[in-house]
């Protein structure tokens, strides 16, 4: 018997009521606005009534907040009234619709909580809206606005850039063109004898050290180099055109040695324009 | 020619003698030993570039050979003292020191060739002797001056390190007519030749090849000075060898450009009035060599890099790559100046 009373007194305590984790729906009830004839700027009133047990009441920030609900509705305002067995709420919405024709639209239903944890749902309800004139109704040019200002836009910058552009587009096609040698830049074959084959038939008669300079600046030209006397032969590995008149050369090269650094100075022109017209001459693939 | 009894024509026969002997003793040195002679025939000192073992001693001795008269050899050292050049001190067979005459003046004033070898190792102090040595031919000891008439100096210079090394000071190396650079051997039958042939083995023998006294030293002195009167340079060449000059001290005036180089920096001095000179009379030797009467610009271009190189100075920023830079620059120059001018 004595092991007994601990037992009881657990199924006494098991017997107690729990907390309360969820209530049944309080009841709602709507009076929702007639569900047509609406047109833009109405306000529609709804009035619903929340029954509330003893001692619960609805959360007031959980209430709706008048604000713009939508782009075509406004919540303007929301009242409550205590009523014998609950609260009755009344939202005052407005209705900014534009209808081209008469549609149906839906207000949307809103969740509450009330103070002992429950939540319940404000029903939302359908109106239809109707246009509010005859579409039909002919436009005339004095109800459209008036074009706005326009400005005219000035050309000639662009005009000026559009030349710019295309002359520099030009210019770098040219440098272009003169870097990688193409077409009119292409480099012709330096000719130094035909030049100073021309230059020396010029030369007065009396200057026959000048024709000789002359012609030695076209060997340095040719060779791509200072060339004297003791470089013929090389000259002549790389040039072997002029190997037919290597004597020759090797004759104007000793001519020249005497005439300038030799002790006689011996200035006669012997062989030196001739020598330089057949240079010329095989220069240009003639011979 | 010349006042010597040996006529102008013998000499020229002697001194193609003696090269022709000389080229047979040592091998693929061909440019060296002409341009040896050449100094020979200038009375100028020499400054020998080369690696070791290629055979600059043996040259020297065998050109010393060909010439005849006394031969003074020393090596430098750092711890060389400038009177170790002239005084030979030593303790003698009775105990007491003794103070004789040391390298240069044991042979007395007849001394033709002094061979310093490996000149910077020596000490400034030395070179200071050397240099006075080689510009006035004299030396003051033993309370009394002593002449050189016939002496040339002969140099080589260690290239190899440059610990406890004193580089030459810009004015002893501008006193130095040649520098000739003594390159391995180019052609490979000269090379192993020169390994597997027992003539060369032995240095004595070899130089004993080289008839004694070919050139007789006495009388250089007087052909030097009858090839620098006789040979003629024209006024062309003399424009050449100005223009040649003025581009190796300005070579961004003469629009000489040598790639990667700044031609404006390049050259920070060199190329002095000396440096013309040895130039013009080495250019003389050349054409005399040649059996010519009138120096030629192929004169002027043989011997100018061996003049001129070790007296140019570059920029600083330059000085590392000399051995590349000089060159391209000497090239640079005759390819560019023209001859004969306007």
């Amino acid at each position: 018997m004595r092991r007994a009373a601990p037992t009881i007194a657990l199924i006494g305590l098991l017997a107690l009521p729990g907390p309360v984790a969820a209530q049944a729906e309080p009841g709602i009830r709507a009076e929702n606005p007639h569900g047509y004839g609406w047109w833009l700027g109405d306000v529609l009133v709804q009035r619903i009534r929340v029954g509330l047990p003893e001692g619960v009441a609805i959360d007031p920030a959980s209430l709706p907040k008048p604000r713009a609900v939508d782009y075509w509705l406004d919540l303007r305002e929301v009242t409550s009234r205590e009523i014998p067995d609950g609260i009755e709420l009344t939202l005052r919405w407005q209705n900014f619709y534009s209808a081209l024709e008469p549609q149906a639209r839906e207000v949307p239903s809103a969740p509450i909580r009330l103070t002992d944890g429950t939540e319940a749902h404000l029903p939302g309800f359908r109106f239809v809206t109707s246009p509010i004139r005859p579409l039909a109704a002919p436009s005339t040019p004095d109800q459209l606005l008036p074009d706005p200002v326009y400005h005219l836009i000035d050309p000639n910058p662009n005009r000026i850039g559009l030349a710019a552009s295309g002359l520099a587009a030009l210019v770098s096609f040219l440098a272009l063109a003169w870097h990688q040698a193409w077409g009119p830049f292409r480099r012709r074959a330096d000719r130094p004898f035909t030049r100073a084959a021309r230059l020396i038939a010029r030369l007065p008669g009396a200057d026959a050290t000048g024709r000789r300079r002359q012609l030695h600046r076209a060997f340095d030209a040719a060779f791509g180099r200072v060339l004297i006397g003791a470089d013929l032969p090389q000259f002549l590995r790389a040039r072997p055109e002029f190997q037919p008149v290597a004597e020759r050369l090797g004759a104007f090269f000793a001519q020249s040695d005497a005439a300038f650094f030799g002790r006689a100075q011996d200035l006669s022109d012997g062989d030196v324009a001739p020598l330089a017209r057949d240079l010329a001459r095989i220069e240009r693939g003639r011979r | 020619m010349t006042n010597d009894p040996i006529r102008s024509a013998d000499w020229l026969g002697r001194l193609q003698e003696a090269e022709a002997q000389l080229n047979g003793v040592i091998l693929g040195q061909a440019r060296a030993i002409r341009l040896l002679l050449l100094s020979v025939l200038t009375r100028g000192h020499v400054l020998l570039a080369g690696d070791v073992g290629t055979g600059k001693t043996t040259l020297l001795r065998a050109v010393a050979r060909a010439i005849g008269g006394p031969y003074a050899r020393i090596e430098g050292t750092v711890d060389l003292l400038p009177t170790d050049l002239i005084y030979d001190a030593h303790i003698d067979d009775s105990g007491r020191p003794r103070i004789e005459p040391g390298a240069v003046l044991s042979h007395g004033e007849d001394l033709s060739i002094f061979f310093f070898n490996e000149i910077n190792r020596a000490r400034p102090q030395v070179h200071a002797l050397l240099l006075r040595l080689m510009a006035e031919r004299s030396l003051t000891a033993f309370r009394r001056e002593y002449r050189f008439p016939h002496l040339q100096v002969f140099a080589d210079r260690n290239q190899i390190e440059r610990d406890e090394t004193f580089e030459l000071p810009a004015a002893a190396r501008d006193r130095f007519m040649l520098e000739i650079p003594i390159p391995l051997p180019e052609r490979r039958e000269d090379r192993i030749a020169l390994a597997f042939d027992t003539r060369f083995h032995d240095t004595d023998s070899l130089i004993a090849a080289v008839a004694e006294g070919l050139l007789p030293y006495r009388g250089l002195d007087g052909l030097a000075r009858a090839i620098q009167q006789d040979v003629h340079a024209s006024p062309a060449l003399q424009r050449y060898v100005y223009d040649l000059c003025a581009a190796l001290r300005d070579p961004a005036g003469a629009g000489i450009g040598i790639e990667g180089v700044d031609a404006e920096r390049l050259v920070r001095g060199g190329v002095s009035p000396r440096g013309m000179q040895a130039l013009v009379r080495v250019a003389r030797a050349s054409a005399w060599a040649e059996g010519r009467d009138a120096v030629l610009p192929q004169d002027v271009r043989t011997v100018f890099q061996p003049v001129m190189a070790h007296r140019t100075f570059l920029g600083p920023a330059y000085e590392p790559r000399r051995d590349a830079l000089v060159p391209a620059l000497i090239r640079a120059a005759f390819d560019k100046i023209p001859v004969p001018s306007e």
